[in-house]
Order: C-alpha cells, then sequence, then structure tokens
C-alpha cells in the first residue's frame, strides 16, 4: 500500500470511530429504556418541531434565517437605530428643565427625597444641585434643549421626548440589560435579535444586526446585551468595528484568494450538511447559512463600512474623522447600513457616567466633551436620513439606561471633588424621532424637581413594546417558546404608548 | 340632642328630596303593571279565563291610583336634578298626572257607583290605555333619547352641511359666521342650557370654555389633545363618537373647520383672514364657498395603504417571482397588498418583470433596489394602480420614467434623492394629487423646476436636501483639565 493509500485508510477508520462514538451499547440501552413509552407521549403531545405549537417556531427557517418576512400588521418603520448612552446621560442637563432645581442648589436634600430609597453612591444627606446648564425653548413645539445641545436644538421639531421613564435597576449592567433585553439576568435575546427574527433582512449580504461601540469601553452589560439569547444564535449582533477591518478577520489571509475561499467554504458546508442529515440539529443550518453570510459578506461590507469614500461635505456635516474610532463615525456608518437595508443597528457610547468623582465625569468638565461628541452626529443623521427620504421608515432612539439623581453625589458621605450626579431611577428622558411618531411632542412630566415621574409614566417595557408595535408586531402575541413555555421581549409587562404614535 | 347629631340629621334630610326623586324610575313600575292589567282585563270579554279576575278590577284600578300619585311625587322631586329638554318633561309630567287622575275616577266609580254606565267606563279605561302609553314612551325618551326603540332600523345620521354657502370666506367672521352656526346646527341641541349631554354646553363662547363632565372641551392650540376634536374624530362605531350616530352628522370640510379653528387659538372673535392658514386649508374654503363639502370618503390617504379593492393575490405567481430574486412580502400577513424589493433580484430583470406584470394591481410599495429599469419596465411600473410608495434612488431614470409615475393616482410618497433624472418632463409629476412626499436630494435637478412643481403640487413637502450643520463655536473647543 503507498503512502497515500495508507493515510486515506487511516483517515475513514478515524471517521467511523468518530461516527460509532454516538452509537454505543450504553447509548442504545439509555435511550431505549424509555424510548418506547417516550415515543408513544411525543406523537401524541405537541413537541419540537411538530405544526401544533401555534406561532413561534416556524418563524425560524434554519437555511435562510435573514430572509425578509410580513409582520402581523402593517409597520410604520422598516428599520431602528438604537443610540444607548452607556452609564446614563444626565437629563437635567439636557432635556428636562427644572428652574426650581436651581433654587434649590447648595440645599441639603429633604426627608423625603431620602428615606426608604437605595442609591448607587448616595449616603447620608446630599447636597441638591441646580442644573448645570442652560435651558431655552426650541423649535415651534416649544422643546426645552439645554445650550450643551446647540445642533439638535435645531431639530426639536423632529423630536418626540418621553420624559418620564422609570427603571428599577440602579446599576449599568443589570439596567442595560432591561433595556435591551427586557430582562435584569442575563440570558434573554436582544430587542435586535428579536426584531431580525420576527422581519429578517432587506440586504441578505450583510447582518440584520449590526452593533457599533464607541466611547473607549464597552458597556457595562457586555456582549450580551446584543446577544440571542434562547433565540437561535444566528440573530445576535454581529459587531463591526470602525478602524481597521469592519468585521475581524473578514479579510482573506494572504495567499487565500476569492476562488479558493469559495471553494472552501463549499467544501465546509457540504461537511456541515453532512452532519446535518445525521443529528438534525437546526444550529447547523445557522452555521451553514452564516459562512455563506460570511462570504458575500466579504464583497459588500467592506464598501458599506467604508466612510471614506464619503463626499466632503457629508464628513463635514457629522464631523466624522476617517481612520480613527468614534461616535459620529459610527452614527454615519449606521446610516450607510440602513440605507443599505440593515433592520437593526445598535450603537453604545460609554462614557456618560457623570459621577462627578474625577475631572472626565465630571458635569462642567468631562462631559462637555461628550454632549460634544454626540450633539453634531446625532443632529447631522436626522438631517442626513431625513434629505435621503429614511427618516420616514427609519425610528431612532436616544438615551441611557436610568437617569441622574437632581442631588449632588456625595460618596462615602463627602461630596465629590466635582460636580455630579448618582443613578436614578425614578425619572430620565428618551427620545425617538421618524418611523411613525410624533413630531415635536413631549410626554409625560416630572415633579418640580425632576425627581419622580408624575404623568405619562413608562418603563423599558413600554418602550419595547411601543417600538416592536411600529415595527409590525403585537408584543403580547410575538413570542417563542422556551423552557416549556413561551417567551415574548416584553415578557409579562408593556403597554404600548399609543399616545407618541402618530 | 347634640350639635354633631342635628347636622347629620340636617345633611340627612337634605338628601332625601334627591334620594326620592331617584325613586322614580323603580316606583313608576308599579302604576304600569298595576293598571295595565287592569284596562287590558276591563276589555276582555266575560268568559271562562276572564271572569274570575274580573271583581279585581276596582282594587287593581285603587292600587294602581296610589301608586301613580307616589310615581307623580316622586317625578316631581326628580325635575330640578334632570337635564332634559323641557317640553318633554311637560309632556310626561301632564300624561303622567292624567294617568293618576283617570285611574282615581276608575276606582271611585269601581267602588262607589258599581252600576255606572259602559260608556263613561269604556272611555275612562281607553284614555288609561291611551295615556299609559304615552307617558311611559316619553318617560323611555327622556331616559335613552329620542329614537331609542327604533333605532335599530334607522340608518346613520345624514351627512348633509350644516353651514349654507359662504361667498366671501375670508371675509367672514371665524366663530360668529362659521364655528358657531355650525356648533348650533349640529350639536347645540343636545348640549344648551334646556338639555345639557354630559354636563356640556356649547351654545355660547363662555359655555364652551367651562368644559363639562369629561373636562374642557377644547385646548386651545392643541387640536389632537381637545376632547370637542378627538370625538370628532372617533370610528363610527366608538360609543364616544360625536355626534351620536343616529344625529346627522358633520361633513369632513366642518371637521377640518374646527381642528383648524382650535389649532390656531380657539379665538372667538376675528376674521378668517387673519390667521395662519396653511396650503391644506384651500380645500376646505372653496367647499364653504360652493357649499358642496368634502365627505370622508374623500379624506386624503396618508397611510401608504391603499385604498380599494384587490383580490389576494395568487400565491403560484408570487413564488414565481419569488425566484428571480424579487423580494415580495404582504405589508401585512392577510394582506392582499405587496411590497417589492428589487434588491436581490437578478441583474436583467426581464424576467421579474414578465412575473411581476400580472401582480400589478396588487403592488402597494415597490423599491428598485439601485437597479436601473428599461423603459419597458417603467411602464409596468405604470400600472400599479394602487402604488403609494415608490422609491426609485440612486438610479438613472429614463425619459419613460416620468410619465409612467405620473399616472399612479394613489402615489403618497416618492423618493428619488440620488437618482439622475431626465433633463425634461418634471412638470408630469404635477397631476399627482395624492402626493403628500418627494424627496429630491441629491438629484441635480434646476431651482427653476422644483419651484414650478411646487406650485403645481401646494400639498406635498418637496425636500430637495443639501441640509448644512453651521460650524459653531463650540463644535472645535476641547475641555481639559
Amino acid at each position: 500500500m503507498t503512502r497515500d493509500e495508507l493515510h486515506v485508510q487511516k483517515l475513514v477508520r478515524e471517521a467511523n470511530m468518530e461516527h460509532l462514538r454516538t452509537q454505543s451499547r450504553r447509548h442504545f440501552l439509555k435511550e431505549s429504556a424509555m424510548g418506547l413509552g417516550a415515543l408513544a407521549m411525543g406523537a401524541l403531545l405537541p413537541g419540537c418541531g411538530s405544526n401544533s405549537q401555534p406561532g413561534a417556531a416556524s418563524l425560524f427557517d434554519p437555511a435562510r434565517p435573514l430572509l425578509p418576512k410580513a409582520p402581523p400588521f402593517a409597520a410604520r418603520a422598516k428599520s431602528v437605530i438604537y443610540l444607548h448612552m452607556a452609564g446614563a446621560p444626565s437629563q437635567l442637563e439636557l432635556f428636562d428643565f427644572k428652574p426650581e432645581l436651581a433654587k434649590m442648589d447648595g440645599q441639603d436634600c429633604p426627608e423625603s427625597f431620602l428615606k426608604g430609597k437605595t442609591f448607587a453612591f448616595i449616603t447620608g444627606v446630599p447636597k441638591m444641585l441646580g442644573p448645570q446648564a442652560e435651558f431655552a425653548q426650541r423649535g415651534q413645539s416649544g422643546a426645552w434643549i439645554s445650550n450643551h445641545l446647540p445642533h439638535l436644538s435645531t431639530l426639536a421639531d423632529e423630536l418626540c421626548f418621553l420624559k418620564a421613564v422609570t427603571t428599577d435597576q440602579f446599576n449599568h449592567a443589570p439596567a442595560q440589560l432591561l433595556v435591551h433585553t427586557g430582562s435584569a439576568r442575563l440570558g434573554r435575546p436582544s430587542m435586535g435579535s428579536w426584531i431580525t427574527y420576527g422581519l429578517g433582512s432587506e440586504n441578505q449580504n450583510l447582518p440584520g444586526f449590526v452593533v457599533l461601540t464607541s466611547g473607549g469601553s464597552f458597556p457595562d452589560a457586555g456582549k450580551p446585551v446584543w446577544g440571542s439569547g434562547f433565540l437561535p444564535s444566528v440573530y445576535q449582533g454581529v459587531q463591526c468595528r470602525t478602524e481597521g477591518d469592519p468585521v475581524l478577520f473578514i479579510n482573506n489571509p494572504a495567499g487565500l484568494n476569492h476562488d479558493l475561499r469559495k471553494a472552501s467554504i463549499a467544501a465546509i458546508n457540504e461537511a456541515n450538511m453532512q452532519a446535518y442529515e445525521d443529528y438534525g440539529d437546526p444550529e447547523i443550518l445557522s452555521r451553514i447559512s452564516q459562512y455563506e453570510m460570511a462570504y458575500r459578506m466579504q464583497t459588500e461590507a467592506p464598501e458599506v463600512m467604508n466612510i471614506a469614500d464619503e463626499p466632503d461635505y457629508i464628513h463635514a456635516m457629522y464631523g466624522t474623522e476617517p481612520g480613527k474610532s468614534s461616535f459620529a463615525n459610527n452614527v454615519l456608518l449606521a446610516r450607510k447600513l440602513v440605507e443599505k437595508g440593515v433592520r437593526y443597528v445598535q450603537l453604545f457610547d460609554w462614557g456618560w457616567d457623570a459621577h462627578g468623582d474625577n475631572a472626565g465625569n465630571s458635569l462642567n468638565l468631562g462631559m462637555h466633551n461628550k454632549y460634544r461628541s454626540v450633539d453634531r452626529p446625532v443632529a447631522a443623521l436626522l438631517l442626513d436620513l431625513k434629505q435621503r427620504g429614511l427618516l420616514d421608515e427609519t425610528l431612532v432612539v436616544w438615551g441611557g439606561e436610568f437617569g441622574r439623581t437632581p442631588m449632588m453625589e456625595n460618596r462615602n458621605g463627602t461630596a465629590n471633588p466635582y460636580r455630579g450626579r448618582d443613578h436614578h431611577t425614578d425619572a430620565f428622558t428618551i427620545w425617538m424621532a421618524g418611523g411613525g411618531v410624533k413630531k415635536g411632542f413631549s410626554y409625560g412630566e416630572t415633579d418640580e424637581i425632576g425627581y419622580h415621574a408624575v404623568s405619562g409614566k413608562v418603563d423599558p417595557f413600554d418602550i419595547q413594546a411601543t417600538i416592536l408595535h411600529l415595527m409590525g408586531f403585537n408584543h403580547e402575541t410575538f413570542t417563542y417558546p422556551f423552557q416549556g413555555r413561551p417567551f415574548r421581549l416584553t415578557d409579562v409587562a408593556g403597554r404600548v404608548i399609543h399616545d407618541i404614535i402618530a | 340632642m347634640n350639635i354633631t347629631f342635628m347636622m347629620w340629621l340636617m345633611g340627612w334630610l337634605d338628601a332625601l328630596p334627591d334620594f326620592g326623586g331617584r325613586l322614580h324610575p323603580l316606583i313608576v313600575h308599579l302604576p304600569i303593571g298595576l293598571l295595565l292589567p287592569a284596562a287590558v282585563l276591563y276589555f276582555l270579554p266575560v268568559g271562562k279565563w276572564s271572569a274570575p279576575a274580573k271583581p279585581a278590577l276596582p282594587l287593581l284600578y285603587a292600587a294602581g291610583t296610589l301608586s301613580a300619585v307616589a310615581a307623580c311625587a316622586t317625578g316631581l322631586l326628580l325635575r330640578p336634578q334632570a337635564d332634559y329638554s323641557s317640553p318633554l318633561i311637560d309632556r310626561h309630567l301632564w300624561s303622567g298626572i292624567a294617568v293618576a287622575v283617570c285611574a282615581a275616577a276608575l276606582a271611585w266609580l269601581g267602588y262607589y257607583r258599581p252600576g255606572a254606565k259602559k260608556t263613561i267606563r269604556h272611555l275612562l279605561n281607553g284614555a288609561l290605555l291611551c295615556l299609559l302609553m304615552l307617558a311611559g314612551h316619553l318617560g323611555g325618551s327622556l331616559t335613552h333619547g329620542a329614537g331609542y326603540l327604533t333605532a335599530a332600523f334607522a340608518g346613520p345620521g345624514e351627512l348633509k352641511p350644516a353651514l349654507p354657502p359662504i361667498a366671501q370666506v375670508q371675509e367672514a367672521d371665524v366663530y360668529n359666521d362659521l364655528v358657531g352656526p355650525l356648533l348650533q346646527k349640529r350639536c347645540v341641541h343636545c348640549h344648551s342650557p334646556q338639555k345639557t349631554k354630559g354636563d356640556l354646553q356649547l351654545h355660547l363662547p363662555e359655555a364652551i370654555g367651562k368644559g363639562g363632565e369629561s373636562g374642557a372641551a377644547l385646548l386651545a392650540g392643541q387640536p389632537g389633545n381637545s376632547l370637542l376634536i378627538q370625538r370628532l374624530l372617533l370610528p363610527a362605531d366608538d360609543k364616544k363618537h360625536m355626534p351620536p350616530v343616529q344625529e346627522a352628522q358633520l361633513t369632513e370640510t366642518e371637521i377640518q373647520l374646527l381642528h383648524w379653528w382650535v389649532a390656531q387659538g380657539a379665538s372667538y372673535t376675528g376674521k378668517v383672514k387673519s390667521l395662519p392658514q396653511g396650503p391644506d386649508m384651500q380645500p376646505v374654503w372653496a367647499a364653504l364657498q360652493t357649499g358642496i363639502h368634502a365627505t370622508a370618503a374623500d379624506k386624503v390617504n396618508t397611510t401608504g395603504i391603499p385604498t380599494g379593492d384587490a383580490p389576494m393575490h395568487d400565491a403560484k405567481l408570487i413564488e414565481g417571482l419569488q425566484q428571480t430574486g424579487v423580494s415580495v412580502l404582504p405589508l401585512a400577513q392577510g394582506s392582499p397588498w405587496l411590497a417589492i424589493h428589487l434588491l436581490h433580484a437578478d441583474s436583467g430583470l426581464i424576467n421579474a418583470f414578465e412575473k411581476l406584470k400580472p401582480l400589478a394591481g396588487n403592488i402597494a410599495h415597490l423599491h428598485t433596489g439601485g437597479k436601473t429599469l428599461t423603459a419597458a419596465q417603467w411602464q409596468v411600473v405604470g400600472q400599479c394602480t394602487h402604488l403609494t410608495r415608490l422609491h426609485a434612488t440612486g438610479t438613472i431614470l429614463p425619459p419613460e420614467a416620468l410619465p409612467a409615475m405620473a399616472a399612479l393616482p394613489q402615489l403618497q410618497w416618492l423618493n428619488l434623492s440620488g437618482s439622475t433624472l431626465p433633463p425634461t418632463g418634471l412638470e408630469k409629476l404635477g397631476t399627482l394629487g395624492s402626493l403628500r412626499h418627494l424627496y429630491l436630494y441629491g438629484t441635480a435637478l434646476p431651482a427653476a423646476q422644483v419651484t414650478r412643481l411646487a406650485q403645481q403640487l401646494p400639498t406635498c413637502r418637496i425636500d430637495t436636501g443639501g441640509y448644512q450643520l453651521p460650524v459653531l463655536a463650540s463644535d472645535t473647543v476641547v475641555v481639559k483639565w
């Protein structure tokens, strides 16, 4: 026998051994003990893969998971751009004007606001901190926006504010998970995953759910905040980068050309298909489709993700710096992705946690740089979407995971060296624009110092329900079976905020 | 007896008349239940069935009289509490008293003049029957409104303009000549001092300002948040829709007039010309002048979902089209309307459009996905009679594209941004009466052409883009520490 024949014989034997490993006597006995009874029971009850399971699993076509699908009722928006300011921006310095708070600046916080409350860092009796901004009413709608966002102020008439958003999580990771996955604990699919599961994506050559981060760090909740949870893993967010390769390792290594890559992927997928026929695991089909998607992305993604080709006036409008990593770059990318048909683009900008424990975190120093870094790009995004006719069909959402206290933070009992505020769950502001929401509208009100939400209270579940509604889903019937019961993004809560829908 | 007890007693006595009045709808069933069988029994021929009961007639009359008197008394106590209109109450009042008098006469005759002549008894019993039915019917109308009984047979209220044609609308006084008479004709008969449904009166400015049971009738400047406007805009089958469905309804023109009036601050003085008017009010003024108002059917559709019917699309045709790479989706599950996206269609598009032609009547949204369509293919697009949204961005449009687009009667939304248009022919789009949004950013069209088109389409928002954000000093200030 030649050396090659020997080699082939060894490979065949190894393949056989692998195959037989799953067919041991132990395996057989273990299975058949309950086997026949289980078979009979399974035939009687609805189970995995049977068509009697209402709705849910039938939306997932493993061969083409991102094929666009029609929602249950007519959608107002086709895409979502969610701009999440991780760390929690201060609503009192940006959108919620409280002149009463200015009058109380420096005074001790009244007992009624402290009793029974747990704060992240505030201990004892903190002092009140007046707004560190100048407010004015903008546009015809008279929306209150501070001087920290001069460019966004010119677009006040496009925005729909939710001023009385409340949450029950006062730390970053659980609060971010709550906002995006509907639970403060890990393990649930994120909103982008639900939406791409339900609607697929217009463009089959790009991921349906793209994530872009900036600000120097990941959001505290980490990658699970754009994870797919118990939904098929094909629906997880694909994190793209703004410098270097848009997706890590998307380009071929040296020596591997396009055709060779195509042939090797075909071979890999053939092997995977064989495994699927043996084991019937739908995740294998996801993997096959992901290999093919990655191949298609090699041609399409670099073109979409390359912002250097945009005309100069676009760069001037957004304030982008091609080659560097910045929020402005991410925002421009978001527009390009939505223009190409991506369903859900999630942006995370880290660094809004204005505690005031150091200069970078202070409302009057570090935060000024943060405000400036988002003001122009976000205004440019709205204008750019508008002129391309995309704003009617794209829902833009901007906000954090909770708000900031009207009191100045006093960590360990002594006031912080710089002006800052602690985490605040009872009232914060999120705004939406585009895709079906009212223009120049404000929903919800807080009390005179911005501590409690007094009317129009909404929570992250309500916002999720509203976003799903605008995308054409009833959040109560859009479910997926897991652990023996149907789960939904809003789980057992949430109501659609009809008052903000145009 | 201490002070507290006296005060409690006084309070309780004060409430008694109100309580008594509220007993009226309860007690009124007694005279009905006693006198109606009595009168019917009287007229029944003497026979096996009626004989045993005839001796009871005087007792029935007597008991009926007593309960009728009680009913009248409680009715008089109820009267001040009601918000009913006076003529109806008066008629009910007098017919009720007449019932009591009739019953009393019959009772007296029954006990003290048993041999009285038949004719007088016949008369009295006949009158009793008629008066009972009259008083009862009027009482029912008071409680449930006129026409309650036959509401199931009645169709919806008529739809005629409430206002006569007005020669010079701009010179007319907003409240005195338009809003006031409109409210007078359509609303005041239930919302007046005589009949104050929902505690709301709409006959005078002061009254409108006061509002009613559910709160303020209107919020100046906020028609969306004004109850008056909200109730007009509710669907007809909603219980709170105003005016009630069996009453005459407001025309679309009249609703728009009220909406505009509230949006401009709901002022009770001033002429029409002194208030700001957008281009969407032009048809309203025209309608008020001619007296031919728009109805709900004329209302411009801005939802993106076509009006009219379409047969359900053939699944085979759709599958055939999808095999060419075209994305075909219904607007919603189960909807006959389709959204077409050509992004992944085969490059030739010839096959695709062959298969698309039979579905033309079902297509509501079309996205060309950057593909360049030939003249013939644009003609197929022109046959999509129910197309409401057309995305033809980043492509080169042949001269045939514009007439094809102009042939789409329901087109509401047209996005041509980034496309190269033919040098002439833009004015053809001027016939698109339903067009509300037109995007021409990046089309490099001469400004004169766009201005002309804007004049042809006063209700369309044309966006030529090119927005810029000014460079502010604060843009480059980096805070350091």
